[in-house]
């Protein structure tokens, strides 16, 4: 690597502007939240925000960040790139594009990118960015999770990179379209304003900071701090040991009839350098579970920086590591493979899998850092007021989060995957035609560990009108996984209907079901792996579980190996030194 | 037919193999139908011109070129598009089908889907040329929702080639609106020939191999004014069997032309008779409806009910309907979502024609 070496006054600069530039990514992503219109990004906060920079028309490079949704991010980077290349020549003051295909950079046709050179100075291009899911972009299945779909334009509208704003006026013909090919034009338009008027706030941020700092500083303190990114990682890798690492996670199933669907990783440190290679895992899949480049290499990503969460993220992180595709395979799929579900699967398992390769290296770092796999779309218009709507509530599917070395899982998405929100029930109610009847902990289903995996939840609501329930479900046998000797995650799985004639437990999926007024909707979401051997769990914790109706008596004495006297309500040592002595019957999985 | 007009459909034909039946047309320029190459589209053609006028109002000129696929602007189902050119004095249209817009199933053609988006993607008017050249951004937008890109592309060639043709017609400007209004008072004089009165008729959707689908209703006034109205026919319905108001008209004028004497079905005849579709019905759906068999299927139902009322009211009998005669066999050949083989048949040489262009 060249070094951008810098005098120590202009040490303490760039790192000034380092956190300036994390600072207009948190302004752009409040602006988003305020701003926006749909539940999605106002209460879920599915979008993120970045700072990218191009000096000299050279590599787009991502700077700064959000807290987020890393696979958004990490893949918007190809996006921007891919932008930047569609438009050499043709860029002005002013103008604000949009690219959303899968193959290009994007994730699924949902995920939107909206993105807004700066320049500051000839040659020296920061680019504003924000990444966010929109509730709806067309295509056969309202919400764009077609479980039917067998190529990518059964997901939804393709939008390759497009000038939505050109000199600061609103590109009418190309805004009428792009709102044609939703069924949700007010909402996505707001949304869509809402991500555009963010990206102008951060313009006006970097121009102010290129007077501030004046742009030469400016662009060498970027220029550094990628360096120091990029330094302090080469550093970190040469501490683990030179070696291969390998692991082999399983999709449960393809959507499409196969079954346990192999992503195999194997990871090479060498000195400061890292490959990861997917030599082994499964060819493309005819089911919509296929992961295009953009996502398999942020899922990777994912994982890597959980392993170094001290190292700024940028493109600095990202040069000490190669990740290798191998063409027309499931992580690498050719255009029109259907790839909408690849950030929960096999994000999921890509990420699980490349923990469990560094399990091997660095156990006390690792842990569930994955989001859960299971998701429901449920769509109607509304008998009271005619209105059309399309809901993804994610209080249903929200247990991903693992134990890791210090702490148990705690309720809600794993960090590492998201910084996803749990919607208020409250506002959920408002706004969609259900009242929630059950949303708690289920009794012995944390998967066990020395720290031990979030419980599953169970939720249960009901109808107040009339809708249909499309449901992609994983991780009902493959479930999320433990780590250093903590067993599994509970695992997914829907009832839909319940308690009539015609209920339906759901597994992998079902389509645009029909659900009546008073019908009930149940789901368990898993829950994350636990970490440690949870006979190692210290007893007063089990305890404590207990009383919280975590853990019932039996199941303390089957994971844990923990007698807990339940008359007196404490933990009988003597017979829990016993039990452990003996092994018991451990269970490696809950629920 | 115009030699123009005969030489620009020739055209598109040899470059579309797949569309028998291109059609092309020139409109003023505020999108008033003036002349086309044939009675097909008249309605549905001069929506398509007035809807891109009105999205381009302050920006358009010559060179300038939009499409349009949209069914709730004009196209008769997603696959139909018509291109709409700005030239000297007014505006050119060519319409041709295109192989694919995404969607459910290859070709639009999806029973199974929920909506107008489960049928493709909807362009209602977006910007393919600009001062003359390409806006490589509308053309990027449309390939991209296509599973068969370079017939697209070649489509979209040959109607911007085809509407080239609609500067030397429009040439002739004061012998078109001559036309018009002979044709105008054509269709007013043939109209007035019938028995004054109101008739009624009713014909349910013919869906073969399935239960009769929803009804048509048509009811015909003749008095001072001539009024066809579908307004009590069944709601529109989640089936692809919804028919749009541009699609309903056409065909009601293209059925009369058949049973009316004297009448064509050519720009100006809609002075002659208003056409009410019925909005929200069957014959006159609405966003999001599904469309994609409404062509020959619905058509057919229209057609059969606007010949009862015809026939009521004195116009020609005749002993066959036009399903019997030409739809059926036509939607056999071409759409048919239950006869596997033909379709499977049409769906791999339309793959191999895009692999061909692949080649080249």
């Amino acid at each position: 690597m060249t070094e951008t070496r810098l005098d120590q006054g202009e040490l303490i600069t760039a790192e000034i502007i380092r956190n300036s530039l994390e600072t207009v990514c948190k302004e752009l992503s409040a602006t988003v939240e305020n701003t926006a219109l749909s539940p999605i990004f106002t209460l879920n906060h599915d979008y993120s925000c970045g700072v990218f920079y191009s000096g000299d028309g050279g590599q787009v490079q991502l700077l700064a960040r959000d807290q987020a949704v890393p696979v958004h991010i990490f893949a918007s980077l190809d996006s921007v790139q891919i932008m930047f290349e569609t438009f050499p020549d043709d860029i002005r003051e002013g103008d604000v594009f949009l690219v959303t295909d899968p193959y290009m950079g994007g994730t699924h046709c949902p995920d939107w990118t909206i993105i807004r050179p700066v320049t500051v100075a000839p040659g020296v291009t920061f680019l504003t960015c924000v990444r966010g899911h929109v509730n709806d972009v067309g295509g056969p299945v309202p919400g764009n999770y077609n479980v039917n779909a067998r190529d990518v334009w059964q997901e939804g509208f393709r939008i390759p990179p497009v000038r939505i704003v050109s000199a600061g006026e609103h590109v009418g013909d190309i805004w009428e379209t792009i709102l044609a090919n939703t069924r949700l034009p007010a909402e996505v338009r707001g949304d869509l304003m809402a991500m555009v008027g963010a990206c102008q706030v951060g313009e006006r941020r970097i121009r102010e900071l290129a007077r501030k700092y004046g742009v030469e500083m400016l662009r060498r303190s970027v220029d550094y701090i990628v360096d120091y990114s990029e330094k302090r990682l080469r550093a970190t890798i040469a501490e683990w040991p030179d070696g291969s690492y390998e692991h082999t996670g399983y999709v449960d199933h393809d959507f499409a009839g196969n079954r346990d669907v192999p992503v195999r990783v194997k990871v090479t440190v060498s000195g400061e350098e890292v490959v990861v290679d997917f030599d082994g895992t499964s060819g493309e899949v005819p089911g919509f579970i296929n992961s295009p480049t953009g996502n398999t290499i942020s899922q990777v990503f994912t994982a890597l920086t959980a392993l170094c969460p001290d190292i700024p993220i940028n493109s600095g992180f990202f040069r000490p590591v190669s990740v290798v595709l191998h063409p027309q395979t499931m992580v690498n799929p050719d255009p029109p493979a259907p790839v909408g579900n690849c950030t929960l699967t096999p994000g999921t398992t890509i990420i699980d899998t490349v923990m469990k390769a560094f399990e091997q290296i660095r156990p006390e770092l690792v842990g569930t850092a994955a989001v859960d796999m299971n998701g429901a779309r449920c769509f109607g218009v509304s008998a009271a007021t005619g209105r059309y709507w399309v809901s993804s509530d994610l209080a249903a599917t929200a247990m991903s989060a693992g134990g890791a070395r210090g702490t148990d899982g705690w309720g809600g998405w794993a960090a590492t995957f998201c910084a996803l929100n749990l919607p208020p029930l409250e506002m959920f109610e408002l706004q969609f035609p259900w009242e929630y009847v059950l949303d708690e902990y289920a009794r012995d289903t944390a998967a066990p560990g020395r720290w031990r995996g979030a419980p599953a939840i169970h939720y249960r609501r009901r109808h107040t009108d009339q809708m249909r329930c499309t449901i992609y479900n994983g991780g009902a046998r493959n479930t999320l996984v433990g780590y250093a000797g903590g067993g599994d995650g509970a695992g997914n799985y829907w009832v839909i209907r319940e308690g009539e004639a015609d209920e339906m437990t759901v597994t992998e999926s079902c389509y645009a079901e029909p659900l009546s007024v008073g019908s009930l909707l149940f789901a368990q979401s898993g829950g994350g792996g636990g970490w440690g051997d949870p006979f190692e769990r210290e007893p007063a914790a089990v305890l404590d579980d207990w009383l919280d109706d975590i853990v019932s008596t039996d199941g303390a004495r089957r994971d844990y190996g923990v007698v807990i006297d339940p008359a007196r309500q404490e933990v009988d040592l003597e017979a829990t030194r016993r039990q452990r002595a003996g092994g018991g019957s451990r269970s490696p999985a809950a629920g | 037919m115009r030699p123009a007009f005969a030489a620009a459909v020739a055209q598109i034909r040899e470059a579309c193999p797949w569309d028998p039946d291109p059609v092309v047309a020139v409109a003023d320029g505020e999108g008033r139908l003036l002349s086309a190459s044939d009675g097909r589209g008249v309605a549905s053609l001069e929506s398509v011109a007035r809807f891109v006028r009105r999205s381009f109002a302050a920006d358009w000129g010559p060179g300038s070129a939009a499409v349009s696929n949209d069914p709730f602007v004009g196209a008769a189902d997603i696959c139909e598009m018509t291109l709409v050119s700005a030239v000297p004095d007014g505006l050119a249209l060519a319409r041709v089908r295109v192989p694919d817009l995404g969607g459910f199933d290859f070709g639009g053609v999806a029973p199974g889907a929920l909506d107008v988006w489960g049928e493709g993607a909807r362009f209602p008017a977006l910007r393919i040329a600009i001062d003359a050249g390409q806006r490589a951004e509308g053309r990027a937008l449309l390939r991209l929702n296509s599973r068969t890109p370079r017939l697209l592309d070649r489509a979209l060639d040959a109607l911007g080639e085809a509407a080239a043709c609609g500067a030397e017609v429009l040439g002739e400007r004061s012998a078109l609106e001559s036309e018009r209004l002979e044709a105008a008072a054509a269709a007013s004089a043939a109209l007035g020939a019938l028995r004054p009165g109101t008739y009624a008729a009713e014909v349910e959707i013919d869906v073969p191999g399935q239960p009769p689908g929803p009804a048509v209703r048509a009811a015909l006034t003749v008095g001072e004014e001539i009024e066809l109205s579908f307004s009590e026919s069944d709601p529109a319905v989640e089936r692809p069997l919804n028919s749009t108001a541009p699609l309903t008209t056409d065909c009601s004028l293209a059925e009369i032309e058949s049973g009316v004497a004297g009448f064509r079905a050519a720009p100006g005849a809609l002075e002659a008779i208003s056409v009410d579709a019925g909005a929200g019905t069957i014959a006159g759906a609405e966003l999001p409806a599904t469309t994609s068999l409404a062509r020959f299927l619905t058509e057919g139902a229209i057609r059969a009910a606007v010949q009862d009322v015809l026939r009521q009211a004195g116009g020609a009998e005749r002993t066959t309907t036009w399903w019997e005669a030409e739809g059926s066999q036509a939607f056999a050949q071409l759409i048919d979502p239950a006869d596997l083989r033909l379709r499977a048949e049409r769906v791999a040489w339309l793959v191999e024609l895009e692999q061909g262009d692949d080649d080249d």
